[in-house]
């Protein structure tokens, strides 16, 4: 059966074979430390790279929706008054910044006007300690998932549709940002570390929509607190003419499935210093390399991420360790 | 005159200071006989007894036979209220008549008590020990009470009761998870000057075991501890015969642990609560009419604590009320009663951006014909709220003897609720645009009562509806992400109340019975997006059908009790809960000399598991028991009033 999953994914990403990506990891936005930035002034957005994140700040109440910046790491503190910390403790992939969602029926995440139409690769979600411990714990108003026998088929969905040309699209992806429905208990979880969500499947878009949903629902909505996390949103434009994407650079990984190494090349592998890191799934950070050849003979088997980063380009490989 | 008038302040100085350093007391009966003049009576209860109406009355005999040691568990036992409680020691509201907790009223010797900010009162912050008499008027009496009035007033009585001597009472109780309380109270006087100051400390652990679910082992109630201290001190001092003064101060400290939900792995959030109330009466009898003057002072403090979220929430507020009455019988047949008050309120709260502040001024005018066998009523008021006036508010009540032992009552009123500090000012959502709840209800029915020498029997039916627009609910508006008060929801209330009370002397025992049967529809007639309602949806949390009985038998120096109570499903906001019956008992026995008594009291004695707030466990099968002993000195005196 083992054998069976790694053949099906080999077919996957054996040929991984990806254009010049960018990435929006928040990080330009230089905050103070334990800050959250919940009010984006009158542009009401916030920008970064190739995404404007939306912003409803409401200063005479203070209260907000859509997006926030924030490098707050507050991992401990349950309640409403800690919205703005990721559960995993900081950005994804070791990074300060990161991007917390406050969805009111949905959130819109718009691409820059230079790069509508692009592919959205993916990106790496988590809860917000708020949600999270609302889930684990239950709190006043929302239910501790799996009700008091722990057998509640509870679940806390977050599903991403894009926009294109104005149309919404009905193909979605669906990330459980809990999910107690297992027969088997022990499987039940809450994500609490940085999760890449691979979005490639929507293909072009102008827009993302996010949407939360959940089993915890009464009379006024959805119980369970309605936030998420985003870091390290993956862009790669569909066209290479674009004039902020000449320099197209093609990464390629193999071989795929590995076992001992895997070899990274590029079209400018001499010109420009090569940047790879290496995650697993659940954002943990494995290797970094400055070279094409990298040594995986330490990895345990499972499926990897290489962030890939050379001059302006910026690409995810996802690969798979034997 | 000045000498006997500072000789006067004297005597209340006195009776002050040593009221205070008297605890260890309670109130007893006086020895007092009171001869008023019938003009004073009849002209003075217009607004307390209104034609018409149905009306609950609960006299210091119950109180002091009662199982309920708060006024929530009193309207749960003996009323058709409708008590929601979070579980004991917790929160308790009501819902009179299918209304909100809002809907009802407390008055506290003609003075409303609810907190400006919310429009309501925890029932279980009410203790009864520091009343003399309380009644339920059921029904819209916002001609009489002003806002809020609309599903019904729980009026809350002190009296005077003067005496010359002195009388005492000490009580203590010990009961399940820890429940202890001791209670005292000291009247005394020279017959013109009264003092009383009455004290209760009070503490549970409300640790009760319970089952979350019928095949889970038992669990205990965490985080549920209750501890209390209320002081009541009043002097009462008969200036003349036609004139008193009366002082009351009412302090009350509350501290309580909020539990967790059965969702709720844990909590550590508490409450404490900080109550002071100042009330100055005086009244002036003259023959045909009756002036009295009341000033109050109330302010609260709330400070709500959860460690575990880091959320420090105080709030305050403080009420100002000055009303001036005149109560006179124009002949007759004609009685007369006109009052004018006005009420400032002002709150804080960490939600607010600054102090919020209501002025309310009112004039009320009560008008009653009485010939032959009939009786009739109008009511009306007038407001004005922060420069806006109310709908002009009129109630009409009509009773008819048709035989002695008949009377038809029907009666029609509008009733209005003004929005709250919170429904104005609260962030985010405060909407100051709200307008008030209104709207009229008609009620009739019929009295039926025989009496005779061995036995007497009364059966009441009343039926009525109601119908309040512009009903202020936080909803959420299209694109708006929290919740705001709006005037989006239309209500029709409904429904159908039956009481039987009965009484037989035999053999040297009295058997008492007293049941009631509840029927409300209480239905949406407007469909909501969010919170999710559909037109002809019941309300929440307001049962369609409740029940109660009591019977009890005194007997030489027993006195036994049975009660019981059913209340059927309500809608929850998460999920449906359940109906229930409870049932109660208590024995009492005191000696022939009167000097005290021990009881027992056993609530849920069938061990009925059950919930009346969704996700809240109630307690299994517990007891109370206690011992009382009164101590009294007492000579009659003799007041005539002129």
């Amino acid at each position: 059966m083992r054998q069976f999953c790694l053949f099906v994914l080999y077919f996957a990403f054996a040929s991984v074979q990806l254009a010049a990506q960018t990435v929006a990891d928040f990080e330009e936005f230089n905050l103070p430390p334990n800050t959250f930035l919940n009010n984006a002034g009158p542009a009401g957005a916030f920008s970064s790279g190739p995404l404007v994140l939306p912003n409803n700040y409401n200063p005479q109440w203070m209260s907000w929706d859509g997006w926030a910046i924030s490098n707050r790491r507050d991992t401990l503190t349950q309640g409403f008054l800690n919205e703005s910390s990721a559960i995993a403790g900081g950005g994804a992939l070791g990074s300060a910044i990161y991007a917390v969602s406050y969805v009111f029926n949905s959130t819109i995440l718009r691409l820059a006007p230079h790069v509508a139409g692009s592919i959205v690769q993916g990106m790496y979600i988590t809860n917000n300690a708020y949600a999270y411990y609302s889930m684990k714990n239950g709190d006043a108003f929302a239910k501790k998932f799996g009700g008091i026998t722990g057998n509640d088929p509870d679940f806390f969905l977050l599903t991403i549709k894009k926009y294109l040309g104005g149309q919404l699209s009905a193909d979605s992806v669906n990330f459980y940002l809990a999910d107690y429905r297992f027969t088997n208990n022990a499987l039940d979880y809450i994500i609490k570390d940085w999760t890449y969500v691979d979005l490639s499947s929507l293909g072009p878009a102008d827009s993302l929509q996010f949407t939360l949903s959940s089993s915890d629902v009464g009379a006024f909505g959805m119980n369970t607190p309605a936030y998420f996390c985003m870091d390290h949103v993956v862009v790669q434009p569909v066209s290479a003419s674009r004039d902020s994407y000449k320099e197209l650079i093609t990464f390629r990984l193999f071989p795929n499935p590995a076992t001992d190494y895997i070899v990274l090349s590029s079209d400018y592998f001499s010109q420009y210093t090569l940047q790879i890191a290496i995650y697993d799934l659940k954002g943990k950070l494995w290797l970094t390399s400055n070279q094409p050849y990298i040594d995986i003979s330490m990895l345990p088997s499972g499926m990897y991420v290489a962030h890939c980063r050379q001059a302006n380009s910026y690409a995810v490989l996802k690969f798979v360790v034997r | 005159m000045i000498i006997r008038w500072c000789s006067a302040w004297v005597r209340v100085a006195l009776a002050c200071g040593l009221c205070g350093f008297q605890s260890g007391f309670l109130l007893g009966q006086a020895d007092t006989l009171l001869i008023f003049p019938r003009a004073e009576i009849s002209a003075a209860r217009l607004r307390l007894e209104p034609s018409g109406a149905h009306i609950v009355r609960l006299d210091s005999a119950l109180l002091a036979s009662t199982s309920a040691r708060h006024a929530a568990d009193l309207l749960a036992v003996h009323t058709g209220a409708y008590i929601k409680s979070y579980g004991l020691g917790s929160l308790a509201t009501t819902s009179v008549r299918g209304g909100s907790a809002a809907h009802t009223s407390v008055v506290w010797n003609g003075l409303p008590l609810h907190s400006p900010m919310l429009g309501q009162l925890d029932f279980s912050l009410l203790p009864l020990f520091l009343a003399d008499e309380v009644a339920l008027q059921y029904g819209g009496r916002s001609a009489a009470w002003g806002s809020g009035a609309v599903g019904g007033a729980f009026l809350l009585d002190n009296r005077p009761h003067y005496l010359r001597g002195i009388t005492a009472r000490v009580e203590a109780g010990l009961g399940s998870f820890d429940r202890r309380y001791w209670s005292a109270a000291v009247r005394y006087g020279n017959g013109e000057l009264v003092g009383a100051t009455r004290l209760l400390v009070e503490q549970a652990q409300n640790d009760f075991p319970f089952r979350p679910l019928p095949n889970l082992p038992k669990q205990v109630r965490q985080n549920a501890a209750l501890r209390q201290i209320g002081l009541l001190q009043e002097v009462y001092w008969k200036i003349h015969p036609a004139q008193e003064l009366s002082v009351r101060l009412w302090r009350q400290a509350v501290f309580r642990e909020i539990p967790p939900t059965l969702l709720q792995a844990r909590s550590e959030a508490t409450q404490a609560d900080t109550i002071t109330r100042v009330m100055a009466h005086w009244k002036l009898t003259g023959r045909k009419t009756v002036w009295q003057v009341r000033a109050a002072y109330f302010a609260e403090q709330l400070y709500y604590r959860d460690p575990l979220i880091l959320l420090e929430s105080p709030s305050r507020f403080r009420v100002a009320i000055i009303e001036a009455e005149v109560a006179r019988a124009l002949s007759r047949d004609l009685r007369l009663q006109t009052i004018f008050t006005h009420n400032r309120a002002t709150s804080l709260a960490k939600a607010y951006a600054t102090e919020a502040c209501q002025d309310r001024s009112a004039a009320y005018t009560a008008l009653r014909w009485t010939h032959s066998r009939w009786q009739a009523q109008a009511d009306t008021r007038l407001e004005l709220a922060d420069s806006r006036w109310t709908p002009p508010t009129l109630a009409l009540g009509l009773e008819y003897n048709a035989l002695p032992s008949l009377q038809l009552r029907a009666a029609a009123m509008r009733s209005y609720r003004l929005p709250t500090l919170n429904d104005l000012y609260w962030q985010p959502g405060g909407n100051p645009d709200l307008h008030p709840e209104s709207g009229w209800s008609t009620e009739g029915g019929l009295v039926w009562r025989i009496r005779s020498e061995q036995a007497s029997l009364q059966w009441i039916s009343m039926a009525y509806t109601r119908r309040i627009r512009n009903w202020i609910m936080w909803a959420r508006k299209d694109g708006q992400f929290f919740f705001s008060p709006q005037n989006i929801a239309e209500v029709w209330s409904r429904g159908l109340e039956l009481r039987l009370d009965a009484a037989l002397r035999y053999a040297r025992s009295e058997w008492c019975l007293s049941a009631g049967f509840d029927y409300t529809r209480s239905t949406n007639e407007r469909a909501v997006a969010s919170p999710r309602i559909e037109t002809g949806s019941q309300l929440f949390y307001v049962p369609r059908y409740k029940g109660f009985w009591r019977l009890s038998l005194q007997r030489s120096s027993l006195a036994m009790s049975i009660h019981q109570q059913l209340v059927g499903a309500v809608v929850g906001l998460n999920e449906p809960v359940a109906a229930f019956a409870l049932v109660g008992a208590r024995a009492q026995w005191a000696p022939a000399s009167k000097h005290g008594a021990i009881f027992l009291q056993l609530e849920n004695a069938l061990n009925a598991s059950y919930q009346i707030i969704e996700r809240q466990p109630m307690p299994g099968r517990h007891f109370l028991a206690g011992i009382r002993l009164e101590l009294r000195h007492t000579k009659p005196i003799e007041i005539a009033l002129p």
